[in-house]
């Protein structure tokens, strides 16, 4: 019995010591590359955190002796309840996220946003409350959906890239989305990743009526970025040994051009109705294909003359912590990533550069950006944020405190709820 | 600060009453697993992490209280360890499900099968431990209650 109580005790400091991890990856968002990555996942996982730490603590006050230990007995209840408070963190900002996104809409689309969606839409379809404790906890209730997986865009010889499709299950004729195009570029530090990224959202805007192609484009040759990201996994066919980020958009550009002559038919998708979405250097590679589609007469027309289908109508983009400018990207990465080293007097930086390409003509767009990003710091998306501001294009940049990177993947987290929320409200409201 | 027996047992019942709502509209989220009825799933969890507060104290109370060299002392702070460790496991096998339903298509039944054990058996925990200390309140061998 007493070496038991001895383990526990241990286990008890151990899930302690954890805790004091956690507490400063959720206030730095980690500063050394392990803990960056570990924040990923961690901080969209907090909540089942809060009743480990109440247990431990509880646990723990059970194996002191209060009576003959008492300062050691207070020290335990004190730290343990401190720890089991920080973990409710993201629990208990999300208020603050809430109000963040409604003043974003408020400020792009007036004070009586939500009454522009029809109150049946509303009431069948979308999310009731930006929040519900019990999918927080139990997890996310998966729409159903149909997938058709691996269909082949683009083979050069050296390059493949397939895509997958989700659509609404039976062909209802009033779902909000209207079939409307979600093309959907994936994140990986533009060296690696794959399609599936975002699964929940996109069976959910599927069910929705949304035809959603998740597409694979070429990876950039970074052996050091393949394994610092390896959980994020990625197609070897898709790897070439001089892709750039410029190669990048044209394969997304190639795919545009078989939606318009095939895909759109096949799969009975409205290409008068296209969003754009895209995490990390997907939400990078979002901003150029949405700012860059109407940039074959722009200062950059070089970079973008033909590049994309001319018979799309982008109603809006959407991109998730996205990288911004390419020269400070290329500074940390290396001349691979544009063919090109970071100080050269070249203007391809700024051609692939978000808010460069900004201009009156472009679409809205809805941003998610956690506070805590250490991998795209914040100010990469404030910088898009003041460029469309200038222009006088609509821009809801929605900011969640105590969030990092990617962390509306594990959609039922505070984070994920919210912002699934305001994403429906937003494709909806750039349909009409 | 003493716990009197009317205390303890009004505590326990609502223990018992919340525990087995939580548990009900619980399955009931398993089972439709729609996200149209928000405003109840906001409500069962609502529900649901109070309930699971408030059985993370009765352990705490009971610890407190229990005569441990009782024999129904030491039966119910046994399974008070047992509570505190199973919400452990069960917190693990809710992250699992949340970690494989956003990243793995098709989900995995295994872990749906996992979540639900573990939120009817927190469920259990809570009732057990609530029936056991009404049960025992009259018992001055086995709490310490005024």
């Amino acid at each position: 019995m007493r070496i038991v109580k001895i383990v526990l005790r241990i286990f008890c400091i151990a899930i302690f010591i954890f805790g004091f991890y956690l507490t400063y990856i959720l206030f730095t968002g980690g500063f050394d590359s392990f803990s960056m990555l570990i924040a990923v996942i961690v901080q969209q996982i907090l909540v089942y955190q809060i009743f480990i730490f109440l247990a431990t603590t509880i646990l723990f006050l059970k194996l002191i002796n209060k009576e003959r230990r008492r300062k050691i007995y207070y020290a335990v209840a004190i730290t343990g309840l401190s720890l089991t408070i920080i973990m409710s963190l993201p629990l208990i900002v999300t208020p603050i996220s809430i109000s963040n996104a409604n003043s974003e809409f408020i400020a792009a689309y007036g004070e009586n946003w939500e009454a522009q969606i029809p109150e049946e839409v509303k009431k069948n379809y979308f999310l009731t409350s930006p929040f519900a404790f019990g999918a927080a906890f139990l997890g996310w209730p998966l729409a159903e959906c149909l997938v058709e997986k691996d269909i082949e865009y683009y083979n050069d010889g050296e390059i493949r890239l397939l895509f997958d499709v989700y659509m609404p299950k039976e062909p209802t004729p009033n779902l909000p989305g209207n079939r409307s195009i979600i093309i959907m570029i994936h994140g990986g530090g533009w060296a690696t990743g794959d399609r599936g990224q975002g699964l929940p959202i996109m069976k959910y805007l599927a069910a929705q009526g949304y035809i959603i192609f998740d597409i694979q484009y070429g990876l950039i040759d970074i052996p050091e970025l393949k394994e610092y990201f390896a959980l994020a996994g990625y197609d070897e066919h898709n790897v070439g040994e001089n892709v750039t980020v410029v190669d990048q958009v044209q394969h997304i550009g190639n795919f545009t051009k078989k939606l318009s002559s095939e895909y759109a038919s096949t799969y009975n998708a409205n290409l008068n109705s296209v969003f754009i979405m895209g995490g990390s250097a997907g939400g990078h590679l979002t901003g150029v294909v949405g700012f860059g589609y109407n940039e074959g007469e722009g200062i950059y027309a070089e970079y973008f003359n033909n590049t994309f289908a001319n018979n799309l109508t982008i109603k809006a983009i959407v991109p998730l912590y996205p990288a911004n400018s390419m020269r400070e990207v290329a500074e940390g990465l290396g001349e691979k990533l544009l063919g090109v080293p970071y100080n050269s007097s070249s203007n391809v930086f700024e051609a692939f550069t978000p808010s460069e390409l900004v201009d009156a003509n472009d679409p809205p767009a809805l941003i998610f950006q956690g506070m805590s990003d250490t991998f795209v710091r914040p100010y990469m998306s404030a910088e898009i944020e003041t460029a469309m501001d200038a222009a006088g294009v609509k821009c809801c940049r929605i900011l969640f405190p105590f969030a990092g990177h990617a962390n509306e993947m594990v959609l039922n987290n505070p984070h994920g709820q919210v912002w699934l929320y305001y994403l429906e409200r937003f494709l909806y409201l750039n349909q009409l | 600060m003493k716990i009197t027996k009317l205390q303890l047992k009004y505590f326990c019942l609502i223990v018992i009453v919340l525990n087995l709502v939580s548990a009900i509209l619980g399955v009931l989220y398993y089972a439709l697993s729609t996200t149209t009825l928000f405003w109840l799933w906001n409500l069962q969890g609502i529900i649901m992490f109070i309930s699971w507060i408030l059985n993370s104290l009765l352990v705490f109370i009971n610890d407190r209280i229990l005569m441990k060299s009782d024999n129904m002392g030491k039966k119910i702070n046994l399974l008070s360890y047992g509570f505190l460790a199973f919400i452990i496991f069960a917190m693990f096998f809710f992250t699992i499900h949340s970690l494989t339903t956003s990243f793995i298509d098709p989900p995995m039944i295994i872990t749906y099968v996992l979540a639900f054990l573990a939120l009817i058996g927190i469920a259990i925990f809570g009732i057990l431990l609530a029936y056991l200390d009404i049960r025992n309140l009259e018992n001055r061998g086995v709490l310490k209650v005024e």
